[in-house]
């Protein structure tokens, strides 16, 4: 306990003897300084308040400015500036730009129709154009015949088949006319012929959802009649590519499909275009039309 | 009730809402405490200046609270130790990179040698190093105990804990302290120690 007691003065005293009170007269006349402005300062902002305040109101209510103010309150003044604000805030409220956020919320809901639509699609032709060797062009066909049937045709530019591919629920067969032979695959992911990797994301609605997904943004927003047209470009660059997807905002469906390279150098950033899809979707029977036209005095049998 | 010092207990009478009087009662009686307890523990003219500073604006930060405070200026001299350490270790910051110190920092006392001066002001670096080390609270209790020689209960009051808490952060920073700092104690005192 002596030797805790011991340890515990000597600590203190080497402590209080070298830090020890000898505060230079000079820096005390300095901080003494800093305290006293200090004070000054924690003073004034009250009383600075207090007359400010004070001049305020008495400018306010004193000579010209209790005119203005007596003029302000007179209801002949107040009835026309209500009238002017209200209007201003209804011309604010058409004319005021689309916000970022219903543009975001109105993107989102498209985007999810236009998918449901496409998934529920029964079928489908497209004709793709793919820039080739030699400055020539492939041009496809995709077909959705049925669900689970699609039907590819691969084409020259002089108008010739050279393959067709077969994608049913069992296999994918793969036919070239050029060299008369015909493969088989199990999966789409097996489909290893360069010139049918363009159609891959087309080749089924299901294939097409998953395409589209992404983040897109609005490019062009436009209004034909009754039917609201709008073409979306996706944000994320593919492989140093661009997307665009054109639409059809009365069917929801979309219309064009287009891939070009990006191009730093140009302000839209596209560049030359490698893929071109136009779409035909197969339109639904108006159901008026599926009722028989039973003319009077007809019979039946 | 009023402590050793006669300081209020609860300072229904200080306070405040008037600045000018909250000055006069509270900061100006206890200036020179807080001047020479940031000296004490920062032991260089310019960075007594800026930890004053510091504690002022921190005060003036705090200043409702310092208003309700049981012991407003236990509180304050608190802030000024607080804000001495601050300085003491942003020092080490600045300096750490360098190898040797400015030469202001070490001022030759009168009536020594050069090398008493010098020697002092190793310990006192040394000294000053181990407070930077020891965690904040126990650095704050030691400092109010043995620099301001402020009783636990006033201790107690601007720290917010218990006496026990205080007497606790106290024993232990002494007895780091003490381990980090047994080369330096006085020939004399370490004779009475065995």
């Amino acid at each position: 306990m002596k030797k805790e007691n011991s340890g515990k003065f000597e600590i203190d005293d080497l402590l209080k003897q070298t830090l020890k009170d000898d505060l230079p007269p000079e820096l005390e006349s300095r901080m003494k300084k800093q305290l006293k402005l200090f004070r000054e300062k924690m003073e004034q902002p009250q009383q600075q308040l207090r007359e400010e305040t004070n001049g305020a109101l008495r400018r306010l209510f004193h000579g010209e400015g209790l005119k203005w103010m007596k003029w302000m309150f007179k209801k002949q003044v107040l009835a026309p500036a209500s009238i002017i604000m209200v209007v201003l805030g209804a011309v604010l409220q058409i004319t005021g730009p689309r916000s970022v956020l219903a543009e975001s919320i109105s993107l989102l809901k498209t985007s999810v129709i236009v998918s449901d639509r496409v998934s529920h699609a029964g079928s489908m032709e497209c004709s793709m154009q793919v820039p080739a060797e030699n400055g020539q062009h492939l041009k496809y066909t995709i077909q959705w015949l049925s669900p689970n049937l699609t039907r590819v045709q691969v084409k020259k530019q002089n108008q010739d088949i050279i393959k067709t591919m077969w994608i049913s629920e069992e296999e994918i067969t793969i036919v070239d006319h050029a060299t008369n032979t015909l493969r088989k695959a199990e999966k789409v992911k097996q489909i290893d012929d360069p010139e049918l990797q363009h159609t891959l994301g087309l080749l089924s609605p299901f294939d097409l959802v998953e395409r589209m997904d992404g983040k897109w943004r609005l490019k062009q927003y436009e209004q034909h009649g009754d039917c609201e047209w709008g073409i979306f470009t996706v944000a994320i660059a593919e492989e140093k590519t661009f997307l665009e997807l054109t639409v059809d905002l009365c069917t929801f469906l979309p219309t064009n499909f287009k891939k070009f390279l990006a191009d730093p150098k140009k302000e839209s950033g596209e560049g030359k275009i490698l893929m071109n899809v136009n779409f035909r979707w197969n339109t639904s029977i108006p159901p008026q039309l599926m009722l028989p036209k039973i003319t009077k005095g007809s019979s039946c049998g | 009730m009023p402590d050793k010092q006669g300081w209020p207990g609860h300072p229904e009478e200080i306070f405040l809402k008037d600045e000018k009087l909250f000055f006069e009662q509270l900061i100006e009686p206890i200036e020179h405490q807080m001047m020479r307890s940031i000296w004490r523990i920062v032991r260089d003219p310019e960075m007594a200046k800026d930890a004053l500073q510091d504690s002022l604006a921190k005060i003036w930060k705090r200043l409702d609270r310092v208003r309700i405070h049981p012991n407003p200026r236990a509180l304050i001299l608190k802030i000024c130790l607080n804000a001495a350490i601050d300085s003491l270790r942003k020092r080490k910051r600045l300096h750490q990179h360098e190898k040797t110190e400015p030469l202001h920092r070490f001022p030759i006392q009168p009536n020594t040698t050069a090398y008493e001066s010098l020697e002092r002001k190793k310990t006192e670096a040394e000294i000053l190093e181990a407070i930077k080390r020891l965690p904040r609270r126990q650095a704050v209790a030691v400092l109010m105990r043995l620099i301001q020689d402020q009783p636990y209960a006033v201790i107690a009051q601007a720290m917010e804990c218990s006496e026990t808490t205080v007497r606790i952060h106290v024993s232990r920073g002494r007895a780091r302290l003490s381990q980090w700092l047994s080369h330096l104690k006085p020939a004399s005192l370490k004779e009475v120690s065995k």
